[in-house]
């Protein structure tokens, strides 16, 4: 079983053996039928995982086959499989296609070091070189001014993050005296400790995890990354920004002594997950739009390791990795579609989700059922399914309005709102949360008791927030609300043009649509590299 | 006096051969430099003052040698103001046999950009990395060599610079300065290396300028100087694994 652990050495055979072949034809085939190779091993490996619940551990105790890596390098193989296949016929008439080849697999070996390392001085170096060839693709198109522009913005932010692990790493090994994970598992777990030195690690590390993802306040190069070939995109949407949420999950047993990290992960998380929602909304341009929407993702990933729901974090990674893979490659099939069709070409996402129907006019009887019955439903199936541990601890509070959030996004993103189908939204948005709750809660606790086992109730406890903190960011939430409905009314019911409110009004789309000034600026004045 | 022979070589043939250069700026960076290595390493009486202030020299030398770059395009002279970047390093490293290593390692690295640079004069007409780019699309085994180099220069691994620091920063217990360098060194030699990346290997091929790939010699003497240097990297890295 130890061909496992091969399995980061494998795209790097790939990219050499690529680099000695001519002929174009072979190597999307050289790519395939190894990285094929990869998804049967990993599922191999995963099988034996769930069925033994024993670690594979090989090269001299560095790489390691655990519980997280059952769940994660099966999903990055089939995730590879499926952008290989894609770019090999995307990416035909592109300058520079066997380079293109060479550098995303060293992204996907870098990408199974990083989950499979079982020393942090290994994650340190597939944690660099994933930010180098994530440069390196990003400026793929090395004539495109803009492409070298953003690329050198990513690096520069991930040079950031990668000193902020280099710190972390060096605390931790002058503080345990060891880089090995599993020995540092032992320790985390048995010596819980709130020193200021554990606290420094713990902080140090969720800013590294900030960088990689785009989290507020180094969010701004993800969302300008959209010059990249459709294949980088998917890949950067699907599997990249969520190396914060892999680390984070890797040394999550720190967190068992540090309720302030977890706290800071949260803030970032929220503040992220929030103002990246609105900006996205505010945005003409599509691409940057759903950069922002990964954006805002990768704050709702990171806000869920703040509460403790380290598990649920990989539960999303996944499904929001697998959505955004989909549809980038999908945007990729729709432009290629447009060149041909002069309408917009209907293919199946357009009849499912934009085409007008007729209006469906409901009765009064059928509407006091919706408003009754389905409430009524709710409520008592999210009382009966959701985790009392994490109500427990408030979390719970959270994982709600998060449900609320992400489904209202979602629906609202696919679904035209008009007047006629105000019902209809009204439902969507009820069944797509219930959806997202459940299945969030039955795939969370699931992988909560494989991944951590009874453990996973500490992290609930570690990150505990008091209530006061909560009920102020109530408050401001109430808030907001309140003075966005205000604006609302008054423009729909007075003469608002010419008005202060007006130009109020503005002044935040300004802000917002510019995504707060920040890429302005490094334009501007940003010109060391 | 063997750190001395070694900077010497390092800067002769930067004042024998250089183009156009500011004798008088180099002299300033280089003459501390050597004063550096002798004190350091052949002097044991030097005291904690001298050490703090050939460290604070040393800082300042490398900090001007950071400006005078970005007023240069020429990547002949870049490669040697890596090493004169680099000079601070010397203060992290208490441990003499890891200190060779690493300015080994860099004068080696240093090299590989030379030859690079050199190759450059001599084929396309220039070593200027503002009039040379898109290097990547018109000699892309070249683009390969350049591009290693500056991974290796820019600090990252599996090269040899980048993981003989790592290594020797968690073996060996830094002060506050030590880790001030530390900081230093990790964002300068990024932001010179990637400066030419951006300048030089991107952008649009010169129409002006005849793009010759390397042949097989340099392609040899590249292949044998970066598996020494990942060779070396490894070492380093299997003293604090293992």
């Amino acid at each position: 079983m130890e061909i496992v652990v091969s399995i980061p050495f494998i795209p790097l055979v790939i990219a050499a053996l690529i680099s000695f072949v001519d002929d174009k034809r072979a190597i999307p085939r050289i790519s395939m039928f190894f990285s094929g190779l990869i998804a049967i091993i990993s599922l191999i490996g995963t099988v034996y995982e769930f069925m033994f619940h024993k670690v594979i551990v090989g090269f001299y105790n560095t790489l390691v086959f655990d519980h997280l890596a059952s769940i994660l390098v099966p999903y990055v193989a089939i995730i590879g499989l499926v952008i290989r296949k894609y770019a090999s016929n995307y990416m035909w008439d592109e300058k520079g296609y066997k380079r293109f080849f060479i550098i995303l697999n060293f992204i996907f070996s870098s990408i199974y070091f990083m989950i499979m390392a079982n020393n942090l001085i290994i994650m340190f170096i597939a944690w660099q070189i994933l930010s180098l060839s994530l440069y390196f693709l990003i400026s793929f198109r090395v004539e495109s001014k803009d492409a070298v522009r953003f690329g050198s913005w990513a690096i520069t932010v991930h040079r950031i993050g990668d000193f902020f692990f280099l710190l972390g790493m060096i605390l931790t090994y002058k503080v345990y005296h060891t880089l090995n994970l599993q020995t540092l598992y032992q320790i985390w777990q048995t010596n819980i400790e709130h020193s200021t030195l554990v606290n420094a690690i713990a902080l140090l590390f969720v800013a590294s995890a900030m960088a990689k993802s785009a989290i507020i306040p180094f969010y701004f190069w993800l969302p300008y990354t959209s010059e990249a070939p459709t294949p980088v995109s998917a890949l950067m949407h699907a599997g990249i920004v969520n190396a914060g949420g892999i680390l984070l999950n890797k040394i999550a047993y720190l967190y068992l002594s540090s309720s302030i990290a977890l706290n800071t992960a949260f803030f970032f998380g929220i503040l992220t997950a929030i103002a990246a929602s609105v900006v996205m909304l505010s945005k003409p341009d599509i691409k940057r739009s759903l950069g922002y929407s990964t954006v805002g993702q990768m704050g709702y990933m990171i806000m869920e390791t703040g509460i403790g729901a380290f598990s649920v974090a990989i539960y999303h990674l996944i499904v929001h990795g697998i959505f955004k893979a989909s549809l980038f490659l999908e945007s990729g099939n729709v432009i290629h579609l447009a060149r041909k069709d002069p309408n917009i070409p209907k293919n199946l996402s357009y009849k499912l989700f934009s085409e007008e129907t007729e209006e469906n006019r409901k009765t009064i009887g059928e509407i006091v059922a919706i408003f009754t019955i389905i409430p009524i439903v709710l409520f008592t199936l999210i009382e009966f399914f959701i985790n009392k541990v994490q109500f427990q601890f408030q979390a719970g509070i959270i994982f709600l309005a998060f449900g609320w959030l992400t489904s209202a996004q979602l629906f609202l993103s696919f679904f035209k709102v008009s007047k006629n189908t105000s019902l209809k939204t009204i439902l969507g948005l009820i069944v797509s949360f219930v959806f997202i709750v459940l299945t969030y809660e039955f795939m969370g606790t699931t992988f909560e008791e494989y991944l951590y086992g009874p453990k996973y109730v500490e992290f609930y406890k570690a990150a505990n927030l008091s209530i006061s903190y909560l009920l102020i960011l109530l408050a401001l939430l109430i808030g907001v609300i309140v003075f966005g409905w205000a604006i609302i009314y008054y423009q729909s019911y007075k003469d608002a043009s010419g008005t202060r409110y007006e130009k109020l009004k503005w002044t935040f789309y300004k802000i917002f649509s510019r995504g707060f000034f920040l890429p302005d600026i490094l334009i501007r004045y940003f010109k060391l590299l | 006096m063997y750190y001395l022979a070694l900077t010497m070589m390092g800067i002769l043939p930067y004042y024998l051969f250089g183009k156009n250069f500011k004798t008088y700026s180099m002299l300033f960076l280089g003459l501390p430099l050597m004063g550096l290595f002798i004190y350091h390493f052949d002097d044991p009486t030097a005291t904690n003052a001298i050490y703090k202030a050939l460290e604070l020299m040393a800082f300042i030398t490398s900090a001007l040698t950071f400006l005078l770059s970005y007023r240069t395009s020429n990547l002949i002279k870049l490669s040697y103001y890596f090493v004169f970047v680099n000079v601070v390093a010397l203060f992290i490293f208490k441990d003499k046999w890891m200190f060779e290593l690493y300015f080994g390692s860099l004068v080696l690295s240093a090299f590989t950009l030379y030859l690079v640079g050199y190759y450059m004069d001599k084929t396309f007409g220039s070593a200027n990395i503002d009039a040379i780019t898109g290097i990547v699309l018109k000699a892309p085994k070249f683009a390969l060599f350049l591009r290693l180099s500056l991974m290796n220069l820019g600090l990252y691994p599996p090269f040899a610079n980048a993981l003989i620091i790592t290594s020797n920063i968690l073996k060996s217990s830094l002060h506050l300065d030590g880790y001030l360098i530390v900081v230093w060194l990790f964002f300068a030699n990024f932001f010179m290396a990637f400066r030419i990346i951006n300048s030089s290997l991107f952008g649009k091929p010169n129409p002006l300028v005849n793009y010759k790939d390397i042949g097989q010699g340099y392609v040899f003497v590249f292949s044998l100087v970066f598996s020494v240097l990942t060779v070396v990297g490894f070492y380093s890295l299997m003293e604090v694994l293992l």
